[in-house]
């Protein structure tokens, strides 16, 4: 095994071990939800920043009480890679402006519930391999045969805002409910640790 | 010059880091390298070692200058943050590299 392969093991295994907790996951199903809120509604729009912050400060926040005293805490090392950064926001530059060409022009609106199936499947799917979890994987392909879904019913001529908004909250459904399956697991997998937990 | 060889390979296995090399001090060496920091709780889960033989293994490492024991308070619960030092990391790469080489000279 070459070194890379070992390090990088024990690196997977060990970032596998915090986040397994399904915080992740209950904060994609809590985005989705306002995601919904928002196409279905535009004037809604300020509360997506709220969905975006949700997801990127709630798992960190509940991980101190439900993660950390049961299985350590870690503060991995950042791999500043200047590619992968500009790559990332490369990424999210592009996602946002096809939201904006596809939602704005009635002429491809249809495509909405396709171009959201795919994107957060695809997003799922590179969770489902941070964390090790196949009920990830499970939920990526749910994401990609309800965008299909989706997409059928716009193309025959059903709104677009109003499938792609209910679409999107049985998936914040499903994912907020697969989430809240993983943390229980890994709560009864992992029993909190009462007192001291140092050597 | 195959004697002098030889001797080079001799002397890479005489240089093996021993304070590294035992198994439990190995797998703590390796943990500690991917994190900038872990609490005792995590390498206890993530070696497998007991809490008495982890804090023993972790005394030899920090007395040898690789491994750094902060002990703190975080909301009135004592916690123990362990990193790996610089010369630690060195030491870490230096036992990984040598190690390579004797055993890419090993027959078979």
């Amino acid at each position: 095994m070459s070194n890379k392969a070992l390090s990088g093991g024990i690196e997977k295994k060990a970032v596998r071990t915090i986040r397994r907790d399904g915080l992740e996951t209950i904060g994609l199903g809590i985005f989705l939800a306002v995601l919904a809120i928002f196409i279905y509604d535009i004037r809604y729009g300020g509360i997506t920043g709220l969905g975006v912050l949700g997801f990127i400060l709630l798992p960190p926040f509940l991980r101190k009480y439900i993660t950390y005293p049961r299985v350590g805490y870690a503060k991995f090392i950042e791999k500043n890679d200047p590619r992968a950064v500009i790559a990332s926001i490369a990424i999210v530059i592009l996602c946002l402006v096809l939201f904006y060409l596809i939602g704005s022009n009635e002429k491809y609106g249809f495509l909405m519930p396709l171009f959201l199936g795919i994107l957060f499947a695809l997003f799922i799917f590179w969770l489902a391999y941070r964390t090790g979890m196949a009920i990830n994987y499970i939920l990526g392909i749910l994401y990609l045969a309800t965008g299909n879904i989706g997409f059928c019913f716009t193309y025959y001529g059903f709104e677009s805002g109003l499938v792609t908004s209910s679409m999107l909250f049985l998936l914040a459904l499903a994912t907020i409910i697969a989430g809240s399956a993983q943390t229980m697991w890994f709560m009864r997998k992992n029993p909190r640790v009462v007192g001291e937990t140092d050597g | 010059m195959d004697e002098i060889r030889e001797n080079d390979n001799l002397r890479q296995l005489a240089e093996i880091d021993r304070i590294i090399h035992e198994p439990a001090r190995l797998l703590i060496m390796a943990y500690l390298f991917v994190v900038e920091s872990a609490d005792f709780l995590f390498l206890e889960r993530q070696t497998g070692l007991t809490r008495g033989n982890l804090s023993s293994h972790l005394t030899k490492l920090e007395d040898a200058g690789y491994v750094e024991i902060k002990k703190e308070f975080v909301e009135k619960i004592p916690r123990t943050l362990l990193s790996l030092t610089k010369s630690g990391r060195q030491a870490f790469n230096a036992y990984r590299k040598n190690m390579k080489h004797v055993l890419d000279e090993l027959p078979g």
